[in-house]
């Protein structure tokens, strides 16, 4: 059964038929080719496909499509418009080879922003407890902290209006 | 992925949901975060043919003070109860324990009434609502009907909501001055569900309380714990055999064996009604 939805995705508005059955997900990489967002266990857990909904991060694959009538979403997408435009949480993760395969990075880079813009000065217990929702498989982490914290030290010495 | 074919609806008012509830005779669940029912749809473990979603429906989601009680929305999310400023000032344990749910994605769109409603014998507001005595306001087309805790919780993922039913409102009394509660878990991983979970309140005026456990059995279960605080002083060890009175019908699972699982249920007993005890201490001395 197909149904219409009036979603604001990445500050545009897109009209879509989806299946009642499709997931968020599914919908901006099917629908929109929006393949930033990665599907990693569909069930909740991984939070690889963490995108930003209605302002605060949440898991894709539990949202149902045609439940976002109404709705902005925003991916991973929407942090740079390419190489030479990337934000300065994406950079940090770059310097701190806080990413080996990437897969769940784009989830791990939203909920970092998120953390940052309600905590600008994390410690490492609050960044750990932040991404409790974004499993990885192959940094163990580490890297993953330091990387948020390196964001968070690059967003102290940057201009408010100039982080997105 | 999701097989079975939906009919999805998003009604503007509660009223209309509760008319389209009545007139539907196939399997039709409520929508409100979703955290619970669509990986349980995508897993195949349940094939709602209607979907009825909360998300139009207005004021289901608030946390106000009215006479004796704080009272929260069903859809108020575990996001906004960690941070509401009435769920910090007057049940802080409340806050406490929604903060210890899943993730920050999940508590940014799973509802305190989605989650009772789901009933998990190990979710984190269960032991809660039974240990400070909450009340469940469910609505229908025959009116309006408030179940105590005692009495909603039925069994694993069975409670009082039925086929009809919205539950709209949760009301948990505002502990009295001298009151101190805490809620404590038993996680092997932060974040999921807890093996075992005990909440406890404790006044300092009479040492009277009680403590509720979830994950121990089909449904919370809890036990007065008169005579076991003495000025402040709690008999371990007469804890400790209310406990076992308590879980005596506790089942071995992949996470544990029974005796693992009684030994748990001890000792977050035990730490719950400390850390209670220490917060109605401390409520007496600021006095």
């Amino acid at each position: 059964m197909k149904q219409r939805v009036t979603v604001t995705v990445n500050a545009r508005v897109r009209e879509l038929l989806v299946d009642t059955r499709m997931v968020l997900a599914d919908m901006l990489r099917e629908e929109l080719r929006l393949t930033g967002t990665h599907i990693g266990c569909g069930t909740g857990s991984c939070g690889a496909c963490t995108v930003v909904l209605n302002g605060v991060t949440a898991k894709s694959c539990c949202v149902l499509a045609v439940d976002t009538d109404g709705d902005a979403v925003e991916t991973i997408e929407s942090l740079s418009t390419g190489p030479d435009d990337i934000h300065l949480v994406q950079e940090a993760f770059i310097e701190k080879h806080g990413l080996q395969c990437g897969f769940c990075t784009p989830g791990m880079i939203l909920s970092a922003r998120q953390l940052l813009a309600d905590n600008p000065d994390p410690s490492d217990a609050e960044i750990r407890h932040a991404i409790v929702g974004n499993l990885c498989r192959c940094t163990g982490y580490v890297n993953v902290v330091t990387a948020v914290r390196a964001a968070a030290e690059a967003m102290s010495e940057t201009p408010l209006d100039a982080v997105g | 992925m999701i097989t079975q074919e939906i009919e999805y609806h998003a009604p503007p008012s509660l009223v209309d949901v509760i008319a389209l509830l009545d007139d539907e005779d196939r399997h039709v669940e409520l929508l409100a975060g979703g955290m619970s029912l669509v990986p349980t749809m995508t897993l195949g473990l349940a094939h709602p043919e209607v979907l009825i979603s909360l998300k139009r429906v207005p004021d289901l989601s608030y946390t106000r003070l009215f006479g004796d009680d704080l009272c929260i929305g069903a859809a108020t999310t575990h996001a906004e109860i960690t941070a509401s400023a009435e769920v910090l000032d007057n049940v802080p344990v409340l806050a406490e324990c929604a903060s210890l749910i899943g993730d920050v994605q999940i508590r940014n769109r799973g509802t305190l009434g989605g989650s009772l409603a789901h009933a998990d014998p190990a979710a984190n507001y269960p032991p809660l609502a039974l240990a400070l005595g909450a009340s469940m306001v469910i609505r229908s087309a025959a009116g309006e009907r408030v179940v105590r805790a005692a009495d909603f919780f039925e069994g694993v993922m069975q409670t009082a909501v039925a086929h009809g039913d919205v539950l709209t409102e949760v009301r948990i009394p505002v502990p009295e001055s001298g009151e101190g509660a805490a809620y404590r878990e038993f996680v092997r991983v932060e974040g999921n569900f807890a093996l075992v979970n005990a909440c406890a309140v404790v006044s300092s005026i009479n040492w009277a309380g009680r403590v509720a456990l979830g994950g121990i059995a089909s449904v919370p279960v809890s036990v007065g714990l008169a005579g076991l605080v003495d000025a402040g002083i709690l008999d371990t060890h007469g804890l400790d055999a209310a406990v076992d009175e308590m879980t005596l019908g506790a089942f071995a699972d992949i996470n544990g064996s029974v005796e693992y699982k009684r030994s748990l249920a001890r000792t977050f007993a035990r730490r719950a009604v400390d850390a209670a005890i220490g917060r109605a201490a401390r409520t007496k001395d600021e006095q």
